[in-house]
């Protein structure tokens, strides 16, 4: 049994995820606030924030280039891979 | 007993904060929606167990994308609830400041008690400037306590890594501004990992850096006061 991969999408779809996650990397720079006696905390927060942002950013480059090995492997079967070469790209996004 | 008007804070940066974190919000948004669509890509496009696996990728990155866009947009609104309530103790202690100018003393920001040569009408002025300053400073409390409740309703990872103090004044609140701002929206995304809600009880100190530096306010007894001084009538 074979399985279909379209590269066209895939590879529009590994662009669009890198690009996203640069996008959301970049919205992360974020100065601080001047609240006064509470600045310290909000600096805190800010930063946790952009912290847990960040890492999602590199998620969605992280997914976008798996994406792309996935792309160069379909171009390689014209699409259609078999059940174990399927099983072993699964692994590619977990 | 001198009146201090001073008061910590700078409107304007907390304004472009928000501005920023309202971007973020944005782009989040964009991403969540993009990895929604990737989520529910067509098996035409990519069948089998990996194209499983990557639904399933774009889906979980998309809950997270989820709370922090939650989160920023909590934090943004917060942080212009603050500054526009900031910006109206400002205003207050700014009004303080100009009827000392006129009739009392004025001392950079700082308004000497009465000595013993004022007369009745200035006693009378110091006493409703003292109470209007000391609504005001109740208000900035107020804010205070609100902001630090959105940080804690907003945060994305363990609330108690914050080490956010114990907030005594935000279920006091009669209304105005201040109230408007501790409503806030109820958190309604899904929240990331399961990381408690609840402020660490903690008793409030200043806190202007990371390294615990607190804020340095005036001391009242250091003030000098040019007419006598003190409560001396």
């Amino acid at each position: 049994m074979t399985y279909t991969i379209d590269p066209e999408v895939l590879e529009q779809s590994s662009r669009d995820l890198i690009r996203h996650g640069l996008d959301v990397d970049e919205a992360t720079r974020i100065p601080f606030p001047d609240t006064g006696a509470t600045s310290g905390y909000s600096k805190d927060a800010i930063e946790q924030l952009t912290a847990h942002v960040a890492a999602t950013a590199a998620s969605l480059r992280d997914v976008g280039e798996a994406t792309e090995r996935v792309v160069a492997v379909a171009r390689l079967t014209d699409g259609q891979v078999g059940e174990l070469f399927d099983l072993t790209l699964a692994g590619v996004f977990r | 007993m001198s009146i201090d008007t001073s008061v910590d804070g700078d409107p304007a940066t907390c304004r472009r904060t928000a501005r920023r974190l309202h971007g973020l919000h944005g782009q989040l948004v964009e991403a969540r929606s993009y990895l929604h669509g990737q989520a529910h890509l067509a098996a035409a496009h990519f069948d089998g167990l990996s194209g499983d696996a990557y639904r399933a990728r774009c889906a979980a990155i998309g809950r997270t994308v989820d709370a922090a866009a939650d989160s920023s947009r909590g934090l943004a609104r917060a942080l212009d609830e603050y500054a526009d309530g900031l910006d109206d103790v400002l205003a207050e202690m700014a009004g303080a400041r100009e009827v000392a100018r006129c009739e009392l003393v004025l001392h950079g920001h700082v308004i000497p008690a009465p000595g013993g040569y004022a007369t009745d009408r200035q006693r009378r002025l110091y006493r409703r400037i003292a109470g209007e300053v000391a609504a005001a400073r109740g208000d900035e409390a107020r804010l205070r306590d609100a902001w630090l409740g959105a940080i804690g309703r907003y945060a994305v990872g363990p609330v108690e890594d914050l080490c956010l103090p114990e907030v005594t004044t935000a279920n006091t609140i009669p209304g105005g501004v201040v109230s408007r701002l501790v409503a806030g929206a109820p958190r309604t995304s899904t929240t990331v990992d399961d990381a408690p809600r609840t402020l660490t009880a903690v008793p409030f100190a200043a806190r202007t850096s990371t390294t615990g530096t607190p804020s340095t306010a005036v001391p009242l007894d250091s003030v000098w006061v040019p007419w006598g001084g003190g409560d001396a009538a």
